[in-house]
């Protein structure tokens, strides 16, 4: 016996001195001899028959149900996460948008729709603004010249930070009210716009970018500088080059474009 | 630590067995095997399974199978090993059959604390523990509480006194496995004797 590598403890000890102290269970004589006669004789009466089953996979089971419970949950959870995806509204004017480098006429709101994706680069060439709208959330107005990559809007419960860029023109952004807490970060070639809820341009041009804010508050943070809050009626500038960023009046050709903006999506935002 | 392993080996030096005979499946020769090995399996299958009936019909087919594998029986090596390896094997049979399966949910011999008191209430009457077989009984339902892993490895380190080596190659596992196993049947064991009075 290779018992030498394990000792017992003394309250094992005297589980086993229980053990053996038991007798052994002991067939009856007639069942004896009767199995002895049909052993010797190799003639067995008829018997039970064993048959077995596979092996109990409850464990294995429970795991794979769990695994299989918690994707569904996850797959769920995440469909139910989306938010609104982008919608291009109809416009009047006429010419075409580059969507990930494939030309489209800007008329075609559908097509548009079906192509635009967060991520999506999106370059304007059109007589007329053109409005991008994700229900309830998040809703885009690029000009003429734009060019920028489309964001992700905040999900419904996570994810909810989404982040946007704006190469160059101007996009006048406001929230709806599925956006309260969520965070939208729009990086330009000077700076980054932190967005919490508000209506606001950016216009990222030549001389710089240039954060224009109706309602709310927007954080401005220089690629060279310290973040700045811009309260409503006022812009900050952050030069291209050299120079200081200046806090000032926002441009007045603004106020009544923001203000048309936030009043007539209010239908779908709110 | 005694076991049963020297008395074992004072029955197998006692007499000596017509292997070649039994390979050729001689009645003489399969009478003295059968007496030299019944009680020893049907103790073995008797603890595992817990119940007169099933260690029975376990040791007729435990027989069964014997005979009818005697003849690739080595006549040069101990029988015992093998005789045990088929027990073990007919009662891991069992215990994957939907009869045993439902039988041990009908006594609800899965429920340590329903066992618990059923041994804790046999064990408050004097007189029957005096009796012996009622020490058995006790610790064969000690016994038949463990898990099927659990009470595989107590039984055969402890009554037929394999070691751990023999017992992983039997039950497909390690010998670390073993050994765990069997300290965790022993605290579990003394789990559930601690609440009887013998």
């Amino acid at each position: 016996m290779n018992g030498a590598e394990y000792k017992p403890g003394p309250e094992e000890v005297r589980v086993l001195e229980r053990l053996r102290s038991a007798p052994a269970p002991v067939g009856g004589p007639a069942f004896r001899e009767r199995l002895k006669r049909e052993f010797t004789a190799g003639s067995f009466t008829e018997r039970a028959v064993v048959v077995p089953l596979p092996p109990l996979r409850r464990r294995r089971t429970g795991w794979v149900t769990g695994l299989a419970a918690a994707a569904s949950v996850t797959i769920v959870a995440a469909a139910l996460n989306q938010p609104p995806q982008w919608t291009a509204l109809p416009t009047s004017g006429s010419g075409s948008v580059v969507v990930n480098g494939v030309s489209l006429p800007v008329q075609n709101s559908a097509e548009l729709t079906r192509r635009l994706r967060p991520g999506s680069r999106v370059l304007l060439r059109s007589t007329q603004d053109l409005d991008l709208v994700s229900s309830g959330l998040l809703a885009m107005q690029l000009s003429p010249g734009t060019e920028l990559t489309l964001p992700s809007p905040p999900g419904r419960w996570f994810g909810r930070h989404g982040r946007a860029s704006v190469d160059r023109g101007l996009v006048r952004v406001t929230t709806g009210r599925h956006f309260d807490g969520a965070r939208l970060a729009i990086t330009t070639p000077e700076a980054t716009v932190h967005v919490t809820g508000t209506t606001l341009a950016v216009i990222a041009e030549a001389a710089g970018t240039c954060v224009c804010v109706l309602e709310g508050t927007a954080h401005v943070r220089p690629h060279r500088g310290t973040m700045t809050r811009v309260h409503p009626g006022l812009q900050y500038e952050v030069p291209r080059g050299a120079g200081d960023s200046k806090l000032g009046d926002m441009r007045e050709a603004e106020r009544p474009k923001l203000r048309d903006l936030r009043d007539r999506l209010q239908s779908v935002m709110n | 630590m005694t076991s049963h392993i020297g008395e074992r080996a004072q029955e197998a030096g006692s007499t000596v067995l017509d292997l070649a005979g039994v390979r050729r499946r001689e009645p003489e020769a399969l009478a003295a095997f059968f007496e030299r090995h019944f009680d020893r399996v049907y103790a073995l299958v008797h603890r595992l399974l817990g119940d007169r009936h099933s260690a029975q019909d376990a040791t007729q087919e435990v027989f069964l199978k014997v005979h009818r594998a005697a003849h690739t029986l080595d006549p040069e090596r101990d029988p015992e090993p093998w005789v045990t390896t088929i027990a073990y094997n007919v009662c891991r049979d069992f215990w994957r059959s939907g009869a045993y399966r439902l039988s041990r949910q009908a006594v609800s011999i899965d429920d340590p604390e329903h066992a618990a008191r059923s041994l804790a209430s046999r064990a408050d009457d004097p007189e029957r523990t005096l009796i012996s077989s009622e020490r058995r009984d006790l610790v064969q339902k000690a016994i038949g509480m463990l898990q099927e892993p659990l009470r595989a490895v107590i039984v055969l380190r402890e009554y037929q006194g394999l070691s751990y080596e023999q017992i992983a190659s039997m039950t497909g596992t390690t010998q670390v496995a073993a050994r765990k196993r069997y300290s965790r049947a022993l605290a579990e064991l003394g789990k559930i004797l601690e609440k009887t009075t013998l």
